[in-house]
């Protein structure tokens, strides 16, 4: 292929590309791809992979480390291991009843519930902080619900599929909650910083504001539902000169372990 | 097409061991993948391969399309430029280059999100993005095992 055609080629892609971001970024970016087909396969196969990973867990934990010890101690080791993957299977069951008794009790609680949904993927990259969910719009699903835990809140629905959904996390730098200090009643905005990381911002100087005090939702922002546990307060700094103090916050609900949410309405 | 339709494949599977695998700080093995096959099979196949796994991963998070697509059309197109330039290929030369590949690809997606989608990363920690591209390095030298670089059909390689 002669230079002058290649470059030709190279061109073409570079102006479609920008006139595909210019695209998105004078229009809406509401969520809805219109090529959600190709997130498909990605999905089915990051869940199947899901289940994998958490079998081959089960496995390493319950029978690898046994294999390898001698003959005669085999009978033995056969029994110690069947009661260690019977074990391990009880652990593995009542740390999995303890977060769904948690669960049925938030649907229990709240007239608002929607439905609850196994956690099988994140985004694939540094910038985002979104996981996907194993319910989608056939179990009532919609966009902006609010998906939450027994611990506290998590972030709202972004995408929805018919059988998957995608969650931004409270602690994505494009999430912003109406928060307020519990202790204080002072309101704020909460946003996302990346990496776990969440700061309460405009809320006076002059405010005295406690290290551990409870920062929960205010409902002001017509998406989150009041009062719920968002986290607490890690760190207050106060810049000479500046009007607000910036509040860093400490998720309550451990974001990187998640498996489960319960997804309520707007 | 055989290989390609192997790469496109390998880009499924990797970016959904990214997805599943990691839920910290998650290395860019879609970066190492183009930059691996635009060395193979040059410059119009490398920035076809870099368009459609760009493509996959800004249909994967969601939020825009356009920044990864560039950015790895671009790694494709420029990499194997850069191969053309360079007389040895070796495992050291590889992820010294894609250290500054995997840098480029951070400040180009950044800019491209920040511009057209006016979200800002400015308070994002930076350490983030240091150990993605150390990630992603380790990444490539695990990789770099797999691929058989002497198989390539056409372009002469040597190394140490």
């Amino acid at each position: 292929m002669s230079i002058k055609k290649r470059f030709s080629i190279f061109i073409f892609f570079i102006l479609l590309f920008f006139a595909v971001l210019t695209y998105q970024s004078v229009g809406s970016t509401s969520g809805t791809s219109p090529f959600g087909f190709i997130v498909y396969p990605l999905k089915v196969i990051e869940q199947g992979l899901s289940e994998i990973i958490s079998g081959a867990g089960n496995f390493f934990k319950t029978y690898v480390f046994v294999i390898g010890r001698e003959d005669e101690n085999r009978k033995l080791k056969e029994r110690i291991n069947k009661m260690e993957q019977e074990r391990n299977l009880y652990v593995e069951a009542e740390y999995e009843n303890e977060r769904l008794r948690r669960l049925l009790e938030l649907k229990s609680q709240r007239a608002d519930y929607v439905a609850s949904a196994e956690v099988f993927a994140r985004d694939p990259t540094n910038w985002f902080q979104i996981l996907w969910i194993n319910k989608g719009s056939e179990d009532g699903i919609l966009k902006d619900m609010v998906a939450v835990t027994s611990l506290g809140l998590v972030g709202k629905i972004h995408r929805v599929f018919n059988e998957r959904a995608s969650v931004i996390l409270i602690t994505d730098v494009n999430s912003s909650v109406a928060a307020r200090l519990q202790g204080s009643r002072i309101d704020g905005i909460l946003e996302g910083r990346g990496g776990n990381r969440c700061y309460l911002k405009y809320v006076p100087q002059d405010i005295e504001v406690m290290v551990g005090e409870e920062v929960i939702t205010s409902g002001l922002d017509g998406i989150y539902p009041d009062g719920l546990l968002i986290g607490y307060v890690k760190d207050v700094k106060k810049e000479n000169g500046d009007f607000f103090q910036l509040i860093e916050v400490t998720v309550a609900q451990n974001l990187n372990t998640l498996e489960e949410v319960v997804i309520l309405k707007r | 097409m055989k290989t390609f339709s192997f790469y496109v494949l390998l880009a499924f599977l990797l970016l959904s061991v990214q997805a599943t695998v990691f839920s910290g700080v998650k290395p860019d093995f879609i970066l190492v993948l183009v930059c691996f096959y635009s060395l193979r099979h040059g410059q119009m196949k490398g920035m076809i391969y870099g368009a459609f796994t760009g493509f996959l991963i800004d249909s994967a998070s969601g939020v825009i399309l356009g920044p990864n697509m560039f950015s790895k059309f671009l790694i494709g197109f420029m990499i194997s430029s850069i191969r053309q330039k360079l007389f040895q290929w070796n495992i050291i030369v590889s992820a010294l280059i894609i250290a500054i590949f995997s840098l480029m690809d951070i400040v180009l997606v950044y800019l491209f999100l920040e511009t057209f989608a006016g979200i800002s990363f400015t308070e994002m920690p930076f350490r983030i993005l240091i150990l993605q591209t150390v990630y992603t390095v380790i990444a490539s030298l695990i990789l770099y095992g797999f691929i058989d670089f002497e198989k390539d059909s056409g372009m002469p390689l040597r190394s140490f």
